[in-house]
């Protein structure tokens, strides 16, 4: 018999692991928010971590570069962001 | 050493150690931790964290470094080349936001990197409302770059991943092939396997839980290792 925390917990652990593989709708990111502790890091578990390493473990084409004008801009944008000013 | 060193350069100033390392310096941490020295006495940056202190020069190493992974990333998951545009232009801004919260302890650059990049793409499909299409993006020229160099280390997590996975279950494997290589919803992967949608979650969750635990349990051997 699992008590109302045990379920809880059980839960909170399926949804991170369902918003690390396939992400989340509204419905259930509402319900993960419900969820987690006081004070936790909406940044990233150890599970989007394992799915990150799955994602690299097999293997990504890293053959074709970022094309150059993508990049210079991407690069001009952040450093605008960053407080840079070009000379 | 369990994990690759690739470029270390270093200076002793005082009684500090600066290092810089391209992307994961845990080795160090972990052996200076085996040695009882505290935490600050090695000061090492990562291309993050030079972006999270306003290093600008860091946000082209970042490119030069990261591009060509963010770039397969976003065009794997998305169906047009404007579209892959976009998708980078979005994980390269959530990867400038999150810099701050980089932790070398956790794990390497490369996985954090994946690991935004692959959020924003997920959360863009599903407002999207996509199919994932490659295919046609295949056939889509790439401007060549001059005078830039692209590379991007597959981090050795990632080799120890790859070696766990093998420990899954067939069905746990596949499905977590399907979601994460090939970017398909829990619906799309229960119509093309046959398996019910649940039994589709099930697979997922079970599958990434185990791993989790098997990769923790490889880090703790590690960490003894490097003790003793």
């Amino acid at each position: 018999m699992t008590t109302p925390w045990e379920r809880s917990q059980k839960r909170l652990t399926d949804l991170l692991s369902d918003l690390a593989v396939f992400g989340l709708n509204a419905e259930e990111a509402v319900e993960l928010r419900g969820l987690l502790p006081d004070g936790w890091d909406d940044g990233f578990d150890l599970l989007d971590q394992t799915a990150a390493g799955c994602c690299l473990a097999m293997g990504i084409d890293v053959t074709a570069p970022l094309p150059y004008a993508l990049r210079e801009r991407i690069s001009a944008d952040a450093k605008r962001m960053m407080g840079y000013e070009p000379r | 050493m369990p994990w690759a060193l690739r470029s270390l350069t270093g200076k002793v100033s005082r009684d500090r150690l600066a290092v810089e390392w391209e992307t994961d310096f845990r080795p160090l941490l972990t052996f200076a931790r085996a040695l009882g020295l505290p935490r600050d006495t090695v000061l090492c940056q990562t291309i993050l964290q030079r972006v999270a202190a306003g290093d600008t020069s860091a946000v082209d190493d970042c490119l030069a470094q990261y591009g060509a992974l963010v770039w397969s990333l976003a065009r794997r998951h998305s169906a047009t080349y404007a579209d892959a545009e976009d998708a980078v232009q979005e994980a390269f801004l959530g990867i400038w936001q999150g810099a701050a919260k980089f932790d070398p302890e956790k794990g390497s650059e490369t996985t954090f990197i994946t690991m935004i990049v692959r959020r924003r793409l997920i959360d863009r499909h599903r407002k999207r409302g996509r199919q994932v299409e490659t295919a046609s993006l295949e056939s889509q020229p790439v401007a060549l770059q001059e005078n830039h160099t692209e590379r991007v280390a597959i981090s050795e997590e990632a080799t120890l991943v790859r070696k766990r996975m093998a420990s899954l279950r067939p069905a746990e494997r596949q499905v977590l092939e399907l979601a994460i290589s090939e970017g398909m919803s829990h619906s799309e992967i229960a119509e093309s396997t046959s398996m019910p949608l649940g039994t589709v979650k099930t697979h997922a969750r079970r599958g990434l839980i185990r791993l989790r635990e098997m990769l923790e349990a490889d880090s703790v051997t590690r960490l003894t290792e490097a003790k003793t």
